[in-house]
């Protein structure tokens, strides 16, 4: 597809027989597109063979009615004049599509719910360790079949004329026709991050109107349309224009969707819409305004869940199954319970640094914790049953911050021992940005006359494994980081028991500095010049969505670096680089 | 798509194996069972990671008289319908460096070789090429499962997508099928509850509305968002079909998603696939025992999870974990074959019709090594495939040419598969 030179859709029929056979399911379009028949019934055709029609590659002409009944759908902002152009020759479309989170969090704001749903939807695999990534984003038939899913379990609730969320939804008696439009024009502007036209109103309110025809009560009949709104590729997807020129800005619009959903993951709020409406969110302190606002409301408790949750692997918790007393197999309610309060504990521990405004290099600095009665006994302190959460001082052999925290020490161990090598690894590749390389290609790293390993010497295993130059090379920049941490257990514990012997944490990193056990390596580590540029790279890639260019990584840095990246202020200054607000560049196919 | 199709030459090469079972094997000639000219085609690949202790697995002896090995031992009782394939390579998958978890695993099906990239590569897997001659079922064109729970989202080797790590079937490039572990989400995806009918309607109105709103977007895009369209287009499609086809949980009710082990949650995927192959719900099934790399720790081998105790380094207490680690993975398998055997299907077993492909993307695992891989397969196919024997293949034989050797004897008489498949092996 990408290689085809017509901007407007296949003009010829599929010519790559992979294209009939990698749709799951659409058999019969498959058929159809060999059929060339369909192209001289093109008059004829009614609105629900218009789809099939663009896939076949023969889209009607562009004053077809049904067409320009409903290409109204730009902003409405920056190009009134599209109505009366042809379709085809205005700016062209990107379309990216929400991520599960987003698609959770977008709709819980948008049904005036109290929690997020917790609605099944398809996996969405990381690329370049972020899943909502435009590169990584496929969408299979699962995905429209649980999003389909997830929106009848979330508006069946609604059924009930009596739901909380009517109230917020509806400011009218939805038996009057006028109300139905107003409510319905209001939701669909919030759901598709944009002003609707009047067209686009008036479809939903008429398709209200035409199932209470058909018997729907007025709640059902608006409960549809709403259904609608949410199906839509609107919805699903965030449809931004390419850029025509070099640097051209986003319009207000946009800009606000990009705000909302970095910061977010979710909508434009009314503040936002407001601004956004009369072009005001352009204006620089506006917009800077907007950004602290924000950060300070609950919904940027995003950046916590997916930005430190990915970045961080906070996530990687929820799959963690360590193999130990303190995690019975038998009551998995304690387990969960305890692998909540280690979430916990992350989670607090980067959101002070966010509310502070640290640098980013003081969470891996300190030894304050939050602990609950369930989390204690990891960290060797005690708290009466039923006491709340609170913030607390730990033992003194944890004051490397995060990394020592147990859900650190957790996520970076295998499920029944520790891996020296994969809390190096973590720290090479998510603080400094400089991840070991694969093994060279050809070598054995595990010399086949090793008979007697014992295991319970982990240090003393891997180093005699890795001893040869090759092996070297990687693993002794990368395991002497993990080696200083072998006192913890890989469930998080302190006082790693082998053997009764003594745990050997004595380390040269590869920085030069000869030192001894996990405080001394967390100071490092957390003193290493490239942790700010390494965090605005993973910051700036998850603000923008897609790959962030040097460039732009470059030019936050600069802004932030020289006061070591504090977290607030980096965010803060990435929706102020112009790479955040400039449209994405059409592709070349598409230049005109 | 209904219809599976039986042309002459199948009938007339199902009958030549028929023959050829009856004299070889005593055990078990599939055709004898009768199986039945109606009944649908299906494809189950059950894949384990880590790879297999092959001296353990791989039998002595070729052809039928092949003698039980640790690894396999649980899969004797099916030994009539199983047959062995040996010398098969993946080399694509050692493409890059070698071999690892992401290319061996995201390769298995595709055989594809997968590099390190920020964009989502790999090419469509050989059980969605299958698709189309062995057509969809009423309810889902093919189902993909996770038994491992965790991970579908994926991390991974920063240098691959995790996609690799996560999907063995692929509906094409940068298309991986992303499988669920969730047993109530694979009975919803296999036995949909069907709207009454005034909501059916309802619920068709509005597919029919967002598919203007898909038309009146499409002329405005650049042919990459085109696709994305195309895809999303698909996917309503796909949701209309299923509105139609809702409504038959044959005979199934819910499974609420207990806290069981994975060998009791191993049984309860297993019932609802066999029920939804013999109900004719889907007919192509992928199943992956672990996650790559899958660190899955059992009872009884102390700090040796599944990927410790397959890096063995010679050590014989890794490598006893190993092949526990491996034989019950193959007990896994055993149990979906328990189950196929003994569902009905147009008055035989539901295995009578099936293929299943069961096997690592991994041989040796010390070095992790796409080479000499374990694979069995079991059932017919309708008479289709040889039953019985353990064949010894040329040593590296592509495991592509075996994918298009099934595609082959599907009717698909394409001439390569993959990277390297151009020389298909006959099933038979």
């Amino acid at each position: 597809m990408r290689s085809r030179p017509s901007t407007r859709r296949g003009a010829e029929p599929a010519e790559n027989p992979a294209d009939t056979e990698t749709n799951d399911v659409v058999q019969p379009v498959a058929t159809a597109r060999r059929d060339g028949t369909l192209d001289a019934e093109e008059g004829s055709l009614g609105p629900r063979l218009l789809p099939l029609v663009l896939l076949l590659g023969c889209a009607p002409a562009p004053d077809d009615d049904a067409v320009r009944d409903s290409t109204a759908d730009d902003s409405g902002v920056d190009s009134p004049s599209d109505t009366d152009q042809p379709v085809d020759t205005g700016p062209r479309k990107l379309l990216h599509r929400l991520d599960a989170s987003t698609w959770r969090r977008s709709v819980r704001d948008l049904l005036f719910l109290d929690t997020l749903p917790q609605v099944a939807l398809a996996p969405d695999p990381t690329i370049a360790s972020f899943d909502h990534l435009l590169e990584g984003l496929a969408l299979t038939p699962l995905h429209l079949e649980l999003y389909d899913h997830a929106i009848h379990a979330l508006l069946s609730p609604l059924a009930e004329a009596s739901h909380p969320s009517w109230a917020r939804l509806l400011d009218c008696d939805p038996v009057e026709p006028t109300c139905r439009e107003a409510a319905l024009g209001r939701f669909a502007s919030r759901a598709w991050r944009r002003p609707v036209t009047a067209e686009e109103t008036a479809r939903l309110a008429d398709f209200a109107t035409e199932a209470i025809t058909a018997g729907a009560a007025p709640h059902e009949a608006v409960l549809d349309a709403l259904s609608a709104v949410l199906t839509s590729p609107g919805f699903l997807f965030r449809i931004e224009q390419y850029g025509v020129v070099d640097d051209e800005p986003v319009d207000a619009w946009e800009l606000a969707s990009r705000m909302a959903f970095f910061l977010w993951k979710s909508l434009p709020d009314d503040a936002l819409r407001a601004d956004a409406a009369t072009g005001d969110l352009l204006d620089p302190a506006v917009r800077d305004a907007h950004v602290r606002r924000m950060l300070a409301d609950p919904r940027a408790q995003a950046l916590t869940d997916d930005f430190a949750g990915q970045w961080l692997e906070i996530r990687a918790l929820e799959d963690a199954r360590p193999e130990h007393s303190l995690f019975p197999a038998y009551d998995l309610d304690l387990r969960n319970r305890r692998k909540e309060a280690i979430r916990a504990d992350l989670a607090w521990r980067f959101e002070e640094a966010l509310g502070a405004d640290a640098p980013v290099a003081d969470l891996f600095r300190g030894n304050t914790a939050l602990v609950d009665p369930v989390l204690a006994p990891l960290y060797g302190l005690s708290m009466p049953a039923g006491s709340p959460p609170s913030v607390r001082a730990l033992p003194p052999q944890r004051n490397g911050g995060w990394l020592t925290s147990a859900g650190w020490l957790i996520v970076t161990s295998k499920v029944a021992r520790t891996s020296p090598t994969r809390r190096g690894k973590w720290i090479r590749e998510r603080l400094f940005c400089a991840p070991p390389s694969a093994p060279p290609p050809g070598v054995d790293s595990f010399p086949p006359e090793l008979v007697d390993l014992d295991l319970s010497t982990i240090r003393a295993a891997i180093e005699f494994l890795t001893k040869a130059p090759d092996c070297q090379a990687c693993h002794g920049k990368t395991d002497p980081y993990g080696f200083a941490f072998e006192q913890f257990s890989h469930a998080g514990v302190w006082g790693l028991a082998q053997d009764g012997g003594v745990v050997d944490v004595e380390v040269t990193l590869p920085t030069g500095e000869h030192v001894t056990g996990a405080n001394a390596v967390a100071d490092i580590v957390a003193d290493d010049p490239r942790i700010p540029g390494c965090f605005v790279e993973y910051a700036t890639t998850y603000a923008l969505g897609r790959r962030a260019p040097q460039e732009a990584v470059d030019a936050v840095l600069d802004e932030v670096e020289a006061s070591g990246a504090p977290l607030a202020t980096t965010f803060e200054r990435i929706v102020a680089t112009p790479w955040f607000s400039t449209r994405v560049p059409a592709p070349d196919e598409e230049a005109r | 798509m209904s219809a599976w199709r039986r042309g002459p030459l199948a009938d007339r090469r199902s009958f030549l194996r028929g023959a050829g079972a009856l004299v070889a094997l005593p055990w078990l000639p599939s055709l004898a069972r009768g199986a039945d000219a109606a009944a649908p085609q299906r494809l189950v690949f059950v894949m384990w990671e880590n790879g297999a202790p092959m001296d353990r697995f791989t039998p002595d002896a070729a052809g039928a008289a092949w003698g039980a090995t640790p690894c396999l031992d649980p899969l004797v009782r099916h030994r009539g319908d199983l047959a062995i394939w040996t010398g098969l390579s993946n080399r694509p998958a050692m493409g890059w460096q070698g071999g690892g978890h992401s290319e061996c695993f995201g390769g298995w099906l595709t055989t594809r070789e997968l590099r390190p990239s920020l964009d989502i590569e790999n090419d469509i897997s050989v059980d969605q090429a299958a698709l189309a001659r062995v057509g969809a079922g009423r309810v889902l064109p093919s189902l993909q499962v996770s038994l491992e729970k965790g991970g579908t989202g994926g991390t991974c080797p920063a240098l691959f997508p995790c996609a690799y790590d996560v999907a063995v079937s692929w509906a094409g490039k940068g298309r991986p099928l992303a499988p669920l572990d969730d047993a109530g989400l694979v009975f919803d995806r296999l036995f949909p509850t069907a709207p009454e009918a005034k909501a059916l309607a309802r619920r068709r109105s509005v597919l029919d509305l967002v598919r203007e709103d898909a038309a009146a977007l499409a002329p405005q895009l650049a042919s990459e968002d085109a696709h994305r369209l195309d895809e999303w287009l698909e996917g309503i499609r796909h949701v209309e079909l299923r509105l139609q086809a809702a409504g038959n949980t044959c005979g199934l009710s819910r499974p609420e998603e207990l806290v069981v082990d994975d060998a009791e949650r191993a049984d309860l995927l297993f019932e609802l696939i066999a029920t939804g192959l013999a109900c004719d719900a889907t007919r192509v099934v992928t199943l992956t025992l672990g996650r790559a790399a899958s660190e899955r720790a059992l009872p009884g081998y102390g700090a040796f999870d599944h990927h410790t105790a397959s890096h063995h380094r010679g050590d014989p207490n890794a490598y006893d974990a190993w092949t526990g680690y491996t034989a019950w993975c193959t007990e896994r398998v055993a149990r979906l074959l328990d189950r196929m055997a003994a569902t009905d299907d147009h008055g035989a077993r539901l295995l009578d019709h099936s293929l299943v492909v069961a096997g690592s993307c991994m041989g040796e695992g010390q070095r992790h090594v796409p080479r000499d891989l374990p694979l069995v397969t079991a059932g017919s196919l309708g008479g289709l495939v040889g039953t019985g024997s353990h064949h010894v293949l040329e040593e590296d034989r592509p495991l592509a040419d075996l994918w298009l050797g099934l595609l082959h004897t599907l009717g698909d008489d394409r001439a390569t598969f993959g990277d390297d498949g151009t020389r298909a092996i006959d099933l038979g």
